[in-house]
């Protein structure tokens, strides 16, 4: 099971969205890390093969993304999606069972367990105009799992989830990365970090960074730092060092920040989280910082 | 052993051992590979989908041309009668293009190009459906009509048939062109003018429809129909650059 991304590009006009990435997929959980506009909806829906690469290829076991067989093992969940809302969730997995060659009564027993495995048994027969923002997205999961996709590929798909919910998905998400190749994109870090085996950082088009997690998270290893400093050396600190989190205490103000060496006498060190390093790259301030 | 001894044997047996509970039952179901649905199956499962409304509409507008044909005194000038019957049907085509345009107006074009069915296929099946009824309606309608008119069924139904393919080339250049939801709003415009251009000529300009030009209008109905084949096509192929050029880039 190999999805092969070959120096693929996407070009609209001016703006280069994926620049000549290239990137093997084998079986297990890959989180995509990246700030807004970074090209990971691009990059995903190239991989869907329902946007075009200007240039490069894409293949699954050989074959074309473009091609029948490709979408009957692919699972997707586009980052905005709609519902026709006079359909009931039933209906609406019964329709996307049909655009997925799945036969009405083998849907019928998949869906049953679908519903069941996010939730929606109860309010099955509601129509979906009904739902509120959580439950909209259980249900783009589950049309998602409806053909038992050996590809699955998820963007945002956290977003307005509760966090019981989203304890639940991570959970259905790991067991779905054992024998398949699952890869989603959320801003939600902790989710990432909690269920992907593999992390894949974008940046402006481009791929940055990609490997295991413990091996990514060595790059800030060492560097990240907490102190309680008062508000003038906050600030001071500010302006010396990429700031990752602050927040105001009763002694000070606690400041989480990268450096290679000690940047305060009461600094402490601290292990690295997959939340710094992608704070790290993608922060605002920090992005001025390096200009600078 | 007959088959009393069998039945008594089998219920001993369940007596003296507990039947196990079924355990990743649904697991081993999913490795199970069934047969996918042909275009066949899958285009009659898509007649299911098509709203109800949508065909109540169709049988509605059916029916008022067929009351307005049989109540009202057109004895004077028959053509008007068929003009002004003809203004219902861009009304057709605008009820087909809301149900065609529904996945652009809910946003659910992009899960429904990742599927193996993929959009342009099932445009293709809602396209052949909904022409399919149209076509029967308007062919009902002219066989109902046709008493009225000079030429009978055929100049009867030319005369249906061009308005209805003349709002189908506009709404489809339409659908090619514009973005997004505010589509709709354009059809509905361009089918409420189709209409409207109808009823002027039912006052104004009668002389259009006499027999001498019936060849014209046989020659614009195939034109048209060719043109509305090759739009079609076109659409369904450019499926992908039409759905991505209304997106923003991210």
């Amino acid at each position: 099971m190999e999805l092969v991304i070959d120096r693929v590009t996407k070009q609209f006009g001016n703006k280069i969205a994926v620049d000549n990435l290239s990137i093997t997929l084998t079986q297990g959980v890959y989180g995509l890390l990246g700030a807004n506009g970074a090209g990971k909806t691009t990059l995903m829906r190239m991989m869907c093969g329902i946007m075009t690469p200007t240039s490069g290829m894409i293949q699954y076991n050989g074959i074309d993304v473009k091609s029948e067989d490709y979408r009957d093992d692919l699972g997707y969940l586009p980052q905005d999606f709609g519902y026709y809302p006079d359909f009931t969730a039933i209906e609406f997995l019964l329709y996307m069972s049909s655009l997925k060659g799945i036969p009405t009564m083998r849907a019928k027993d998949k869906i049953a367990e679908l519903l069941d495995n996010v939730n929606l048994k109860s309010v099955a027969k509601k129509k979906i105009k009904t739902y509120s923002g959580g439950m909209k997205q259980r249900l783009g999961i589950a049309q998602a799992l409806l053909n038992n996709p050996k590809i699955l590929i998820l963007d945002e798909p956290t977003g307005g989830l509760d966090p019981k919910e989203r304890v639940k998905f991570r959970n259905i998400i790991s067991e779905l990365g054992k024998d398949r190749v699952v890869l989603l994109s959320t801003h939600i870090v902790s989710d990432v970090e909690y269920i992907a085996g593999n992390i894949i950082v974008m940046k402006e088009g481009r791929l940055i960074h990609q490997g295991a997690r413990t091996e990514i998270l060595k790059l800030i290893e060492g560097k990240v730092w907490e102190c309680v400093v008062s508000q003038a050396e906050a600030d001071k600190l500010m302006k010396q060092y990429p700031i990752i989190n602050m927040r105001n205490e009763k002694n000070g103000v606690l400041l989480r920040l990268i450096s290679s060496n000690i940047p305060d006498k009461k600094a402490l060190l601290m292990d690295a989280s997959l939340e710094d390093l992608y704070l790290y790259y993608f922060s605002d301030q920090v992005i001025e910082k390096e200009g600078k | 052993m007959n088959f009393k001894e069998k039945k008594q044997l089998i219920s001993e047996i369940k007596k003296a051992y507990v039947q196990p509970k079924t355990r990743q039952k649904e697991a081993f179901l999913s490795k199970l590979s069934y047969p996918k649905s042909t275009f066949s199956q899958f285009a009659f499962d898509q007649l299911a989908f098509i709203r109800r409304r949508t065909w109540l509409i169709s049988i509605a507008l059916f029916v008022t041309m067929e009351l307005l044909m049989r109540y009202n005194n057109f004895t004077e000038i028959q053509s008007a009668g068929i003009i002004t019957v003809s203004a219902f049907v861009p009304m057709l085509t605008l009820v087909s293009a809301i149900e065609l345009l529904r996945s652009k107006r809910y946003g659910m074009g992009e899960m429904e190009m990742s599927t193996r069915f993929s959009l342009g296929t099932l445009m293709l099946v809602k396209m052949s459906w909904l022409g399919i009824s149209n076509l029967v309606v308007l062919m009902t309608s002219a066989l109902f009509m046709m008493d009225k008119i000079e030429g009978g069924f055929v100049r009867t139904g030319i005369y249906l048939i061009v308005p209805y393919l003349f709002t189908c080339n506009l709404s489809l250049w339409l659908i090619k062109k514009t973005k997004e939801k505010e589509c709709v709003y354009y059809c509905a415009t361009a089918s409420g003018t189709v209409s409207l251009i109808l009823l002027v000529l039912s006052k104004n300009a009668v002389w259009l429809y006499e027999s001498r030009f019936t060849l014209a209008w046989a020659f614009i109905c195939i034109l048209l129909f060719i043109l509305m084949l090759v739009e079609s096509i076109r659409i369904i192929r450019n499926m992908e650059e039409n759905k991505w050029n209304s997106l923003s880039i991210e």
